[in-house]
C-alpha cells in the first residue's frame, strides 16, 4: 500500500532572539492508511513539531512532505488542513461557547455543508461513534468530562472525514479508562475506516495499542 | 454569518463590554447633540425676533441741545456706508433724533473745486453735486434764535437758500438770485450771504432729497457728498456680533472716539441667551471628551474583545480556516455589535431627548459618529485579529 503521508529529510530550528533550536534535523517517514502509528520520546525532542509540520502549521525549512504524492508546500496549508487532516490535541480545543453537538458541526458549517440537518444527522452519528449519546450532545465542554470532551474533540477531527488522523498527546490529560476509550476510537478508525492515525505519545498503552511505534530524540526519528 | 451570531449570542459577556462602550458614547453624544441642537434652535429663534443695533452718537449732543453745533466731526455718510460694508451689518439708516430741531443743513462747498471754467452761478448738473462736499446736518435754528442778521426763514420756505459770501462773490451770486443744486432740483432762492466760509443752507427736504434721488440714496459721488447726521443705527445681521462690531469700527478708525460712542442694545439679549450658550458650550467641550476618551476607551475595549477571541480564532486556524475569513468573521462580529450598540445608543437618547421635551433627528453629525465609531472599531478589529493571527498558532 503506497503512503499517504511522507516526510522527506525534514528540518525545522526555531529562532529566538538569543538561540537557534534545532526541533526537527533530518526525519524521513512514511505513514500509510490503515495503520496506527506513535512517536514517542523525551520531552523536547520535537515530536509536536513534527507534527507542526506535518499538519502545516509551521513550513519546514528543508525538505518536503508529500501527501497522496503531493507536496504540501504547493498547497494552501488552511485548505489542505482542513480538507485531509483532524488534529487532536492533549487540551480538546474545544468552542466553550459552543454544544458539543455545534462544535462537531462548526467545521461543516464552514466548509459548506450547505443544510443544517445533514451536518446534524454527521455529527450525531459521529457523537455516538465515540460514545456520546444525545444527552452529551446538548451539554457545552465544561459540563463534560475531560474523557468526554476529548471524545467531541475526535469527533470535530472526524466531521469532514479526513484521511489522516494527528494526535499530540490526546490522552496526556485523561486517566486510564478515558484513555482506552480514546485508544479504542483510534483503532477503531484505523481497523474499520480505514484512516491513518499518527499519535505523539508519552503513554505505554498507546504505544502497546498501535502498529508502528517510532520514538524521536532530539529532532531525529528512530525506530 | 451563522456562526458570527451564535458567537455573540453564546457569549454574551464577552460582547457586552463593547456593546454598552458603544452604546454610552452614542448615547451620550446624541444626547448632547440633540440637547445643543435644541438650544441653538431656541437661540436662533430669539436671534430671529431680536435686532440689536449699533447706536452711533456724537458725545457732546447727549447733554447740551446745540452743543453740537460745535462739533467739528460730523458722523460722515460716507463713513457709514463704509460701516455699510461690514459684513455683519443688516442695515444703516440714519435718524433724526429731533426731526424739529433741525430745520436744515448747511452744505459745504468746496468752492475752489467749483469755480474753473465756471462763471455762471447755476448750479446744474451731478457734475457740481459730484463736488459738493456736504458736512453737516446742523441744526441753524439756534443760529436763527441768536442771529437776528440770519433771518433765513427756512423752516416754512422751500426754496430757500442761504449761501456764504465767498461763494456768491464767486459766482457773482446776489441775493434773490435762483441757484441749482443739482438734477431735477428746484431752483432755490439765496435769501440771504452769510459770513461762514463755504456754505450753502438749505432746506432740509432739498437735503433729504439729495439723498434719496427717486427712492434711491445718492450713489453717485458718496466719496465726496457727505452728508452727516447726528444718530446713527447700524441694525445688525446676528445680535451675536454686536460688540464684536464696535471693536472692529474702533479698531479700524471708522468712528473718532472722542466724539462718538458706540453702543450696542444687546444686554437684553445677553442676559437672555447667556445660560444657553453656555450650555451648548459645555455640550461641546462634554462631547469633544466623550469623543476622545470614548474612543480611547473603546480601541482598548475592542482590542480586550479581540483578544478575548484570540482561543477561538487559533481554534478556527487549526480547523484550516483561512486568516482572512477569521477576521471578516471578526469583522462582521464586531459590525453587527457597533450597529447594535449605535442603534440601541440612538434609540435611547432620541427616547430621552423626546421625553425630556428636547425632540431628535438622526442629523449629519449622529451619522457621521455613528461611521466614525463602525470605521474606528473595524480598524481596531482588523489589526488585532492580524496581530493575534500572525503571532502563530500556539494556544
Ligand atoms: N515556539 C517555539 N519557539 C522556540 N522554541 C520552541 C518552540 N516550540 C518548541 N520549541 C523548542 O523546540 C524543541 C522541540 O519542541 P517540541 O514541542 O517539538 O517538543 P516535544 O517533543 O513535543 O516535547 P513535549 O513532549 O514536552 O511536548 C524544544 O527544545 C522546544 O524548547
Ligand atoms: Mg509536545
Amino acid at each position: 500500500m503506497s503512503a499517504i503521508l511522507q516526510v522527506n529529510n525534514v528540518r525545522y530550528d526555531y529562532k529566538t532572539a538569543q538561540i537557534v533550536t534545532h526541533a526537527v534535523r533530518g526525519v524521513t517517514v512514511e505513514f500509510e492508511l490503515g495503520k496506527f502509528y506513535t512517536i514517542s520520546g523525551r520531552s523536547g525532542s520535537g515530536k509536536s513539531t513534527l507534527l507542526s509540520l506535518m499538519s502545516a502549521i509551521n513550513r519546514p525549512l528543508d525538505g518536503d512532505i508529500l501527501y497522496d504524492g503531493k507536496s504540501i508546500l504547493s498547497l494552501n496549508s488552511d485548505d489542505y488542513r482542513r480538507a485531509n487532516l483532524g488534529i487532536i490535541y492533549q487540551s480538546f480545543y474545544l468552542f466553550p461557547q459552543l454544544s458539543a453537538l455545534e462544535n462537531v458541526m462548526l467545521p461543516m458549517e464552514f466548509a459548506g455543508t450547505k443544510l443544517k440537518v445533514e451536518r446534524e444527522e454527521r455529527a450525531r452519528g459521529l457523537l455516538s461513534m465515540v460514545g456520546l449519546d444525545e444527552r452529551h450532545a446538548k451539554k457545552r465542554p465544561n459540563q463534560l468530562s475531560g474523557g468526554e470532551q476529548q471524545r467531541v474533540a475526535v469527533a470535530r477531527a472526524l466531521s469532514l472525514d479526513p484521511k489522516v488522523i494527528l494526535g499530540d498527546e490526546p490522552t496526556g490529560n485523561l486517566d486510564s479508562e478515558n484513555s482506552a476509550n480514546i485508544i479504542a476510537i483510534l483503532r477503531h478508525l484505523v481497523h474499520e475506516q480505514g484512516k491513518c492515525v499518527i499519535v505523539v505519545s508519552h503513554s505505554s498503552e498507546v504505544c502497546e495499542a498501535s502498529d508502528v511505534r517510532y520514538a524521536m530524540q532530539d529532532g531525529r526519528l528512530v525506530l | 454569518m451563522l456562526y458570527t451570531i451564535r458567537n455573540i449570542l453564546k457569549t454574551p459577556r464577552k460582547s457586552i463590554a463593547a456593546l454598552l462602550g458603544i452604546l454610552l458614547i452614542v448615547f451620550i453624544c446624541c444626547f448632547g447633540l440633540s440637547v445643543k441642537r435644541h438650544n441653538e434652535r431656541l437661540l436662533g429663534e430669539i436671534r430671529e425676533r431680536t435686532t440689536v443695533t449699533v447706536r452711533v452718537t456724537q458725545r457732546s449732543l447727549e447733554s447740551e441741545r446745540g452743543q453740537y453745533i460745535m462739533n467739528k466731526h460730523p458722523v460722515l455718510i460716507s463713513d457709514i456706508r463704509a460701516a455699510g460694508e461690514f459684513d455683519e451689518v443688516e442695515t444703516y439708516n440714519f435718524t433724526y433724533q429731533a426731526p424739529d430741531v433741525i430745520r436744515a443743513f448747511e452744505i459745504n462747498l468746496d468752492a475752489d473745486r467749483l469755480l474753473p471754467g465756471r462763471d455762471s452761478c447755476e448750479f446744474t448738473g451731478g457734475k457740481y453735486l459730484g463736488s459738493i462736499m456736504i458736512i453737516g446736518l446742523r441744526d441753524v435754528s439756534p443760529m436763527l434764535d441768536e442771529d437776528a442778521a440770519l433771518p433765513f426763514g427756512l423752516e416754512s420756505d422751500e426754496s430757500a437758500a442761504v449761501i456764504s459770501k465767498n461763494i456768491a462773490e464767486l459766482h457773482g451770486v446776489k441775493t434773490g438770485d435762483t441757484i441749482t443744486l443739482g438734477n431735477g432740483y428746484p431752483p432755490l432762492a439765496v435769501k440771504a450771504l452769510c459770513e461762514d466760509k463755504n456754505m450753502i443752507y438749505v432746506p432740509i427736504r432739498l437735503l433729504e432729497s439729495l439723498r434719496y434721488t427717486g427712492g434711491n440714496k445718492v450713489d453717485q459721488s458718496y466719496e465726496d457728498l457727505s452728508v452727516s447726521c447726528r444718530d446713527v443705527k447700524i441694525e445688525l445681521k446676528n445680535p451675536d456680533d454686536a460688540q464684536n462690531f464696535i471693536r472692529k469700527t474702533q479698531r479700524e478708525g471708522l468712528f473718532d472716539g472722542k466724539w462718538f460712542y458706540l453702543e450696542a442694545n444687546d444686554s437684553a439679549y445677553k442676559i437672555e441667551t447667556a445660560r444657553m450658550k453656555m450650555l451648548i458650550m459645555i455640550i461641546n467641550v462634554l462631547v469633544t471628551g466623550v469623543l476622545t476618551a470614548g474612543g480611547i476607551v473603546l480601541c482598548g475595549i475592542v482590542v480586550f474583545h479581540s483578544r478575548n477571541r484570540a482561543y477561538d480564532m487559533r481554534i478556527l486556524k487549526l480547523l484550516g480556516i483561512k486568516s482572512g475569513k477569521i477576521i471578516s468573521l471578526n469583522l462582521l462580529e464586531m459590525l453587527i455589535l457597533s450597529l447594535v450598540g449605535i442603534t440601541c445608543g440612538i434609540i435611547s437618547a432620541a427616547i430621552a431627548c423626546v421625553m425630556l421635551g428636547y425632540g431628535f433627528i438622526i442629523s449629519l453629525n449622529i451619522l457621521l459618529l455613528a461611521a466614525g465609531i463602525i470605521i474606528l472599531c473595524g480598524t481596531v478589529v482588523l489589526l488585532t485579529s492580524a496581530v493575534i493571527l500572525h503571532r502563530g498558532m500556539e494556544i
